[in-house]
């Protein structure tokens, strides 16, 4: 009977998320364009070591990597400060939770294009509050050294929700004893957080951190919509690479093996997060 | 009932195979065989490249809709069909109940009503044969035909581009519409256009419209800041050079934008592509391609700088790179260094009085002609400016058959009766675009008075992109480059490292 039950499920996962990836598997092994898919080559593993040996690939990666750990830095952090306060009944707290909870569900595409209004150089909102202050309009989007800490800026404003919305959940789950004995026996508000409210806390963390991590590595339409990737390739990422070689350059295969390699790699990373975020808490 | 510990791990476990497959690109189909298309592996470049469509047509192995006889032929010996189908010679379309499936631009509303129109007229004469529209944003064709031909599942008609058509040829994905088209009607194409979408002498695309980039300046910002206009004229030898209009760029941005802030700047954002610097080849190539020289010989840098790439298709070193392609690029990055023009994509600036000058095409003098959308400034038009020589890069929308489709025949009829004269002059007069053919000129109305008549001059210098079966990737390489260029990046070493990437990529199209 659970077979039964389980069947639906099970037969979604085959269809649409291991059959594609046993394909692209297999594409990475070949060489072909999306133009003629019938003249693919097999060419064994002859695209991983090109691509090993593709600067702008390497360049890629390591950019993913910085999205990921920027992400991290800022999201994490940031969401937990956020969930605490709203996990306090202060005033407004309604007001905060909807604002953040807003961004997380709106259109990635429509978030992108109102940043790109606000980093505009001549008229865009943030100029004019820099220039308010005597600052210079700063080229947000358009010089390598801003391109990217902009776009990572946009996105963890738009995802910082989710990170919100798991450690919120987490929180509530706190038994509020434990916080009342800490404070009975005179620890204060971070001691608290130090010693009772974040080992308890370990297990949601680990699953922000690796949503986080995930989302991280799976960046697009920001870049798409608000860079290509640019200038002079600062904020490409191994996702936007790998588009850029599909539907840009005609390379499938190419394409498929950056889509094996992003997998590896978000293997490793989530694996090293488990074993470091691990935890023997039950409550 | 799970515990919190095991809850948590499946999550993580679930979420893992969401974010692997999330990650994977869109599987192809299993490869079946298309057609008649030479498998690219051992494909010759399309320079001398045997036609997909050489051996037989691909819809040749497909069977047909039906074994339809030729219509019964009038007195000129042509087939009598329901309705004109245009320059279409083949078979009558068939009896049989199909569907045709054509994936096109969207257009405004008063043009899509017009194509409303004609769908209603082809229904009533061939009920049998439905038409399924598929419009998507301009800026998604190419990507949205890759993808259906990768997905073996294509519709049987699409807004292809003129400029892809050796790509096309060279992956076996077009038939070979001189098969379905008189005479008459190819030659009615312009030359340079009907050069440009053949391969072989055989035409794989039929153009839609006719583009090319003109001058358009706001003669009340120029007196505003007392510099001469640019002649209006059509004679192409009275147009401005390049460094002419460089020096009025420099006087209009020291009166009209000091700061380089705005609200007003000198040369209105790009009207191509996605607007911004870098926006298309298409547009920005003119800056290099213009310094070049047609008539020089071959192996002199002026030639490869007209030429682009080499003549079979597969160099761009040395073409893209050299010092007339630098001196081009180092303008274009002036006019974003200088701020004569913002460094995003600014829509309307132009239009709004907030520019002084604009490239466009004849479509905007069509627009301004109208009362409800005629501008609240004096303007004038002037020819695109000349390097060494007047350049205009022919523009290349054009509906392609698939070497897939079961109705090769219905798909080329549909596609005459759309271009027949009635129906290319409803779509001209409501788009406002130019028709790619040339006795429709005598048709419509203006065409002989200024400023279309400069738009029809600027035709005559229309020349084809860089001829190679991999413009696709040629394309998006030079857009990221000039892109960057734009942005500030030093611009020999841009355009020796994009030489490089596209020389990389053609490799994949040697024998």
């Amino acid at each position: 009977m659970a077979t039964l039950f389980l069947f639906p499920t099970f037969v979604g996962l085959i269809v649409f998320h291991w059959l594609p990836l046993a394909a692209a598997v297999q594409n990475s092994l070949l060489r072909f364009s999306p133009l003629n898919p019938s003249a693919a080559t097999f060419v064994g593993l002859s695209n991983y070591a090109n691509l090993l040996e593709n600067e702008r690939f390497i360049r890629a990666t390591v950019n993913s990597l910085i999205y990921i750990g920027g992400k991290l830095a800022l999201q994490i952090p940031l969401g937990l400060g956020i969930a605490l306060l709203l996990n306090r009944s202060l005033p407004g707290t309604r007001i905060v939770r909807g604002a953040v909870f807003a961004a997380l569900v709106a259109s990635e595409a429509v978030v992108a294009l109102i940043w790109n209004i606000l980093y505009t150089p001549d008229n865009g909102l943030f100029n004019a509050f820099l220039g308010a202050v005597g600052i210079p309009g700063q080229p947000f989007l358009t010089s390598v050294a801003q391109a990217l800490p902009s776009v990572l800026v946009m996105i963890v404003w738009k995802d910082i929700g989710f990170t919100t919305l798991i450690l919120l959940a987490g929180l509530q789950t706190i038994p509020h004893e434990y916080q009342e004995a800490a404070e009975i026996d005179g620890a204060g508000a971070w001691a608290r957080l130090v010693h009772i409210t974040l080992p308890l806390l370990r297990r949601m963390l680990l699953l922000a951190t690796f949503m986080a991590t995930i989302s991280g590595s799976r960046i697009f339409i920001p870049i798409a919509l608000m860079t290509d990737g640019g200038p002079e390739d600062a904020t490409i990422n191994a996702v936007y690479f790998m588009y850029e070689q599909a539907f840009k350059f005609q390379r499938m295969g190419d394409a498929s093996a950056v889509a094996m390699l992003v997998i590896l790699l978000l293997v490793a990373i989530t694996l090293v997060q488990a074993r470091l975020l691990r935890t023997d808490h039950e409550y | 009932m799970l515990t919190r510990r095991q809850f948590v791990s499946q999550a993580l476990l679930l979420a893992g195979a969401l974010g692997a497959a999330a990650c994977t690109p869109a599987a192809s189909p299993a490869p079946a065989k298309p057609a008649d298309a030479k498998p690219a592996a051992d494909a010759k470049p399309a320079a001398d490249a045997k036609p997909a469509t050489d051996a037989k047509p691909a819809a040749a192995d497909a069977k047909p809709a039906s074994a339809a006889p030729a219509a019964a032929p009038n007195a000129a010996g042509k087939p009598q069909y329901k309705l004109d189908l245009g320059g279409y010679k083949g078979p009558a379309p068939t009896g049989q109940n199909i569907k045709l499936r054509f994936m096109r631009q969207s257009f405004n509303p008063v043009t899509e009503a017009a194509i409303k129109a004609w769908n209603a007229e082809w229904a009533a004469a061939y009920p049998n044969i439905a038409i399924e529209e598929e419009p998507v944003p301009y800026g998604d064709l190419n990507q949205k035909l890759q993808t259906y031909v990768a997905a073996g599942d294509a519709p049987d008609a699409m807004m292809g581009k003129g400029d892809f058509i050796q790509a096309y040829v060279f992956n076996g994905i077009v038939l070979n519409l001189s098969e379905f088209l008189t005479d008459e009607y190819i030659n009615d194409i312009p030359p340079a256009m009907r050069d440009q979408q053949s391969v072989n002498g055989k035409l794989y695309g039929m153009p839609w419209e006719q583009g090319q980039v003109m001058l358009y300046f706001n003669k009340d910002l120029f007196e505003k800041a007392g510099v001469a206009t640019p002649p209006e004229t059509d004679d192409l030898t009275r147009g401005w050079t390049w460094d002419q209009i460089a020096d009025a760029w420099t006087k209009l941005n020291a009166s009209i934008n000091p700061g380089g802030d705005g609200p007003t700047y000198t040369l209105a954002s790009s009207a191509y592509g996605n607007g911004g610097p870098g926006s298309s080849y298409w547009y920005e190539g003119i800056y290099t391609r213009s310094l070049g020289d047609p008539n020089a010989p071959k192996d002199s840098s002026a030639y490869k700088t007209f030429a682009g790439v080499s003549s079979d298709g597969l160099t761009a070193t040395g073409y893209v790179n050299t010092p007339e392609a630098v001196k081009g690029m180092l303008l274009y990055q002036r006019i974003f260094k200088e701020k004569f023009s913002p460094s995003v994509a600014t829509p309307n600036q132009f239009e709004d009085g907030k520019a002084a000058t604009r490239f466009s095409s004849i479509n905007l003098a069509n627009r301004f002609a109208n009362p409800d959308s005629a501008p609240k400034f004096k303007w004038g038009a002037t020819p695109v400016p000349r390097g060494n020589v007047v350049f205009n890069h022919i523009s290349g929308d054009s509906p392609i058959i698939y070497a897939r489709t079961k109705y090769p025949a219905e798909t080329a009829a549909y596609l005459g009766f759309i271009h027949n004269d009635k129906n290319r002059m409803a779509f001209h007069t409501n788009w406002g675009s130019m028709p790619a053919r040339t006795s429709l000129f005598d048709k419509m109305a203006g065409y002989k008075e200024f400023p279309r008549s400069l738009a029809v001059a600027l035709t005559k210098v229309g020349y084809a992109p860089p001829v190679t079966p991999g413009y696709l990737e040629y394309f998006s390489v030079m857009n990221t480059a000039i892109k960057d260029i734009a942005l500030g990046a030093a611009v020999e070493a841009r355009l020796n490292k994009a030489a490089k990437e596209i020389d990389d990529l053609l490799v994949q199209y040697k024998k």
